[in-house]
C-alpha cells in the first residue's frame, strides 16, 4: 500500500480534466482507466476500485460488441449516452479513488501548506464529512418511509409523485439542517476558527512516490494529446 | 478557571424555551456542578453561553456580564475559549468533524497548530490514559453510540482544558456506556477540572456531585449542595420534575405481574433468527407479546434489540421461525401492514407541513374526523395547524403514534422512546402507553433507560439472556 500526499490528488484530478477535455474517447481511455484503477488498488481501495474497472470494462465491450447490432434510435441515444458515461468515467472514478482514500484533517493539512485561506478549505472539508452522513440519514427516512407504506418504486411515485417529494424533502431537510448546525458549532468549540497554521499529526511531504505518480500521469496525458 | 455569571438575562429570537432571567452564578475552579431542571429550563443555554456559542453561533438578546477568572468572556476570541473549556454534546452522531477516529481525537490539538510530535506525543497518552486502544484508527460511522461519546470525551480530554461542559452526555448511551462515561468523569474530577453537566438522567452523577444547581423558567429557583443531594429521596426529587438519584436495580423481579393468557390474542415468535451481513443476529427467539400488556425489551448494545423490532415491523428479513398474530401464521407482508415502529429519532418520520396533513399523508381519503379524533387522544387537537418541526420532542412522538392510530395498526414498536426526555415527559409517556394497552393493542418496548420500565412495564423480556 502506498500513501500519496493531497495536494497531488488535487493535480491528478485536474489532469484527468484536462485529459477529458483534449483526448479523444479511445485507447487512451482505457490506459487512463487501467492507471486509475492501479492508483486506487495500491491506495488501499481494492474492492470499490475494480468493481468500477469491471463496469467500465463491460460498458466498453458492449459499445464494441452489440452496439452495432442496433439500430435506429436505441443505436442514437445508447451510442450519445455512452460517449458521455466514457468521457465522464476518468473523473469520477478517480475522484471517488480519491475521496475514499483521503482523510479530512490530511486534506485540511495539506490545503494549510499551499496557503489556501480557510473560506475555501472549510466549506470542501465539510461536503466530505456530510456525505457519510447523508448516507446514514437516507438509510433512517427509507425505512421510516416504508414504515408508512411509502414506496420508492417507479411505479409508485407515478401514481402518487406528491407523497413521495414531500416524504423526501422534509425529514432530508430538517435533519440536514440540524446536523449543519450541530457539526459547526462543535468544529467552534474545538477551536477551528484559530488564525495561526494549522499543523497535523501525519507528515504530510511530497516525496519520490508523489513525484512518481504524477510523472506517470502527465506523460499518458502528453503522449495523448500530442500522438 | 473561576467562572462568574451576573444577571443574565437571554432569549432566542423565535421560542420561550431556554431563555434565560436575571442568572447569578458562581463556579469556582474544581467544582462538580449539576444543571438540572426540566426540557426548556435553560440548562442548555448556560452551557451555550460559556462556551460561547452564544452570542457567536447563536442569535438572541443577552444582557448581564460572564467573567471567566475576572475577564469579560467578550475579550475572549472563540479558539482561546476553545482551548480553555471543553464542550461534550448530546448527540454523539454529529459532534464529530472526522470520519476517523485518529483525526478526531487531534482535531483540537491540530486546530491549535501544535507541532507533529508534540501531536502524535499526547496521541499515545491520552489513548493509555482513557483505554482507548480499541478504538484508534477506526471508522467513527461504524462504532456505538456509547464508543462515540468514549470518543468525543477523549478528543476534548487531549487538548485538555480547565472546564468541561457536557450536554446531556448520556441521553444515547445504555448502561454499560453510562458507567464508562463515570469512570471518565470521575478521573478528570480527580485532577481538579471543573465539570459542568446539564442532565435529566442523575444517578450516575450521584458521587460526584458538589452543588447541583435547579433551574425553573429560566431562573435559578434553587442550589442544593452535593450531599443534601445525595440524601434525598425519590419522591422529593420526582417533586421538583427530576429524575432518582439511584440506579433502580430491577435484577430480581423480572415480571411486575404473572401474566395470564387474557384471550385478547397475541403475536408470538416461533423460534425466529435473523441474520444481517453473515452473521446470526437474532437465534431462535421464542416469545409471547399479548395485547394489552406493555413489554419492555432489554439487553446489551449488540444484542439485537433493534434488529427484532426491524423484524416484526418488516423492514428486515427473517431467516427462520415464524411469526403468528393472533394464533395466524402471518407472512411478512401481512405483519409490515399491522405493525409501527416509533424510530427513536422520530424527526426522519415527520413529512408534512402540518400536524393535520402528516395525519392524512399517504392516506387514499383524506378522513379529516378521524385524523382529529386521533389527534385528540394524543392531546396534540391544540396544535392542528403547526408545523411538525415545531413541536417538542415529546409531542412529535405522540404525533407518530397518532398516525400509527390512523392507519389502524395493531402492532405498536418504540426504540429508546424516553432518550434525552425529562421526568415529567417520561411519565407522559410511560401514560400514553398505557393508554394504548388498553385499547388492546400489542406494546413492545425496547429500551435501557430503568427509570422508565420500573415506572411503566408489565413484562421485561431481556434478550441477552436467551
Amino acid at each position: 500500500m502506498i500513501k500519496i500526499d493531497p495536494r497531488i490528488k488535487v493535480i491528478l484530478i485536474l489532469i484527468t480534466v484536462i485529459f477529458s477535455i483534449f483526448v479523444p474517447t479511445g485507447l487512451y481511455t482505457c490506459i487512463w482507466i487501467a492507471m486509475v484503477t492501479v492508483l486506487g488498488t495500491m491506495l488501499g481501495r481494492i474492492k470499490k476500485t475494480i468493481r468500477a474497472a469491471v463496469i467500465f470494462a463491460a460498458l466498453w465491450l458492449f459499445a464494441i460488441y452489440i452496439l452495432p447490432m442496433l439500430h435506429g434510435t436505441a443505436h442514437i441515444s445508447l451510442l450519445v449516452w455512452l460517449g458521455l458515461v466514457f468521457k465522464c468515467y476518468p473523473c469520477c472514478m478517480l475522484a471517488g479513488v480519491i475521496i475514499g482514500t483521503t482523510q479530512i484533517s490530511e486534506f485540511m493539512a495539506a490545503m494549510a501548506k499551499w496557503n489556501l485561506p480557510r473560506e475555501i478549505v472549510m466549506p470542501l472539508a465539510i461536503m466530505f464529512r456530510y456525505f457519510p452522513t447523508l448516507k446514514e440519514d437516507w438509510g433512517h427516512i427509507k425505512d421510516a418511509m416504508s414504515i408508512r407504506g411509502i414506496s420508492l418504486s417507479p411505479l409508485y411515485f407515478i401514481k402518487r409523485p406528491g407523497v413521495v417529494i414531500d416524504a423526501l424533502y422534509l425529514p432530508l431537510l430538517v435533519t440536514a439542517s440540524k446536523t449543519a448546525d450541530e457539526l459547526s458549532s462543535s468544529a467552534i468549540t474545538r477551536g477551528i476558527e484559530n488564525p495561526s497554521r494549522r499543523t497535523s499529526r501525519l507528515d504530510i511531504r511530497i516525496k519520490y512516490i508523489d513525484i512518481l505518480v504524477l510523472t506517470i500521469f502527465t506523460l499518458v496525458l502528453l503522449l495523448g494529446v500530442f500522438l | 478557571m473561576n467562572i462568574e455569571l451576573n444577571n443574565i438575562n437571554f432569549a432566542y429570537p423565535e421560542s420561550e424555551n431556554g431563555a434565560l432571567r436575571g442568572v447569578n452564578l458562581n463556579i469556582k475552579q474544581g467544582d462538580f456542578v449539576l444543571l438540572a431542571g426540566f426540557s426548556g429550563c435553560g440548562k442548555t443555554t448556560i452551557t451555550r453561553i460559556l462556551n460561547g456559542l452564544i452570542p457567536g453561533f447563536y442569535n438572541g438578546k443577552l444582557e448581564g456580564e460572564v467573567r471567566l477568572d475576572g475577564r469579560n468572556i467578550k475579550d475572549y476570541k472563540s479558539y482561546e475559549l476553545a482551548s480553555k473549556i471543553g464542550s461534550i454534546f448530546q448527540n454523539p452522531r454529529t459532534q464529530f468533524f472526522n470520519v476517523d477516529t485518529d483525526s478526531e481525537l487531534t482535531f483540537g490539538l491540530e486546530n491549535a497548530g501544535v507541532p507533529c510530535n508534540e501531536i502524535n506525543s499526547i496521541l499515545e497518552r491520552v489513548t493509555k490514559e482513557l483505554n482507548i486502544e480499541k478504538l484508534r484508527g477506526r471508522d467513527i460511522f461504524k462504532l456505538s453510540g456509547g464508543e462515540k461519546q468514549k470518543i468525543a470525551f477523549a478528543s476534548v480530554y487531549a487538548s485538555d482544558p480547565e472546564v468541561y461542559l457536557m450536554d446531556e452526555p448520556s441521553a444515547n448511551l445504555d448502561f454499560i456506556g453510562i458507567e464508562e462515561l463515570k469512570r471518565s468523569l470521575i478521573k478528570i474530577k480527580a485532577k481538579g477540572k471543573t465539570v459542568i453537566v446539564a442532565e435529566h438522567r442523575l444517578y450516575y452523577l450521584r458521587d460526584l456531585v458538589d452543588r447541583v444547581i435547579y433551574l425553573k423558567d429560566g431562573m435559578i429557583e434553587k442550589e442544593i449542595d452535593g450531599d443534601t443531594f445525595r440524601n434525598m429521596t425519590k419522591e422529593s426529587l420526582n417533586k421538583l420534575g427530576l429524575r432518582t438519584n439511584c440506579y433502580i436495580n430491577r435484577a430480581n423481579k423480572n415480571n411486575k405481574k404473572i401474566i395470564t393468557n387474557n384471550n385478547a390474542g397475541s403475536l408470538r415468535l416461533k423460534d425466529l433468527s435473523v441474520d444481517l451481513g453473515g452473521k446470526r443476529i437474532i437465534n431462535k427467539v421464542n416469545y409471547e407479546f399479548q395485547r394489552g400488556e406493555i413489554y419492555c425489551v432489554t439487553g446489551n448494545n449488540g444484542a439485537g434489540k433493534s434488529t427484532l423490532l426491524r423484524t416484526i415491523c418488516g423492514l428486515v428479513k427473517k431467516n427462520e421461525g415464524s411469526i403468528f398474530l393472533d394464533e395466524k401464521e402471518v407472512s411478512a407482508n401481512i405483519v409490515k401492514k399491522t405493525a409501527f415502529l416509533v424510530m427513536q429519532d422520530v424527526n426522519y418520520q415527520l413529512f408534512a407541513d402540518s400536524v393535520l396533513n402528516e395525519c392524512t399523508l399517504g392516506a387514499k381519503k383524506k378522513n379529516i374526523e378521524l385524523a382529529k379524533k386521533c389527534l385528540e387522544e394524543m392531546n396534540l387537537l391544540e396544535y392542528i395547524e403547526r408545523h411538525p418541526n415545531s413541536l417538542s420532542g415529546g409531542q412529535k412522538q405522540r404525533l407518530a403514534i397518532a398516525v400509527s392510530l390512523m392507519m389502524d395498526k395493531e402492532v405498536l414498536l418504540f426504540d429508546e422512546p424516553t432518550s434525552g426526555l425529562d421526568y415529567k415527559n417520561m411519565i407522559a409517556c410511560a401514560e400514553f402507553l398505557r393508554r394504548l394497552a388498553d385499547k388492546k393493542k400489542i406494546i413492545i418496548v425496547v429500551t435501557h433507560d430503568e427509570e422508565f420500565i420500573d415506572y411503566c412495564y408489565d413484562s421485561v423480556f431481556n434478550l441477552s439472556n436467551l
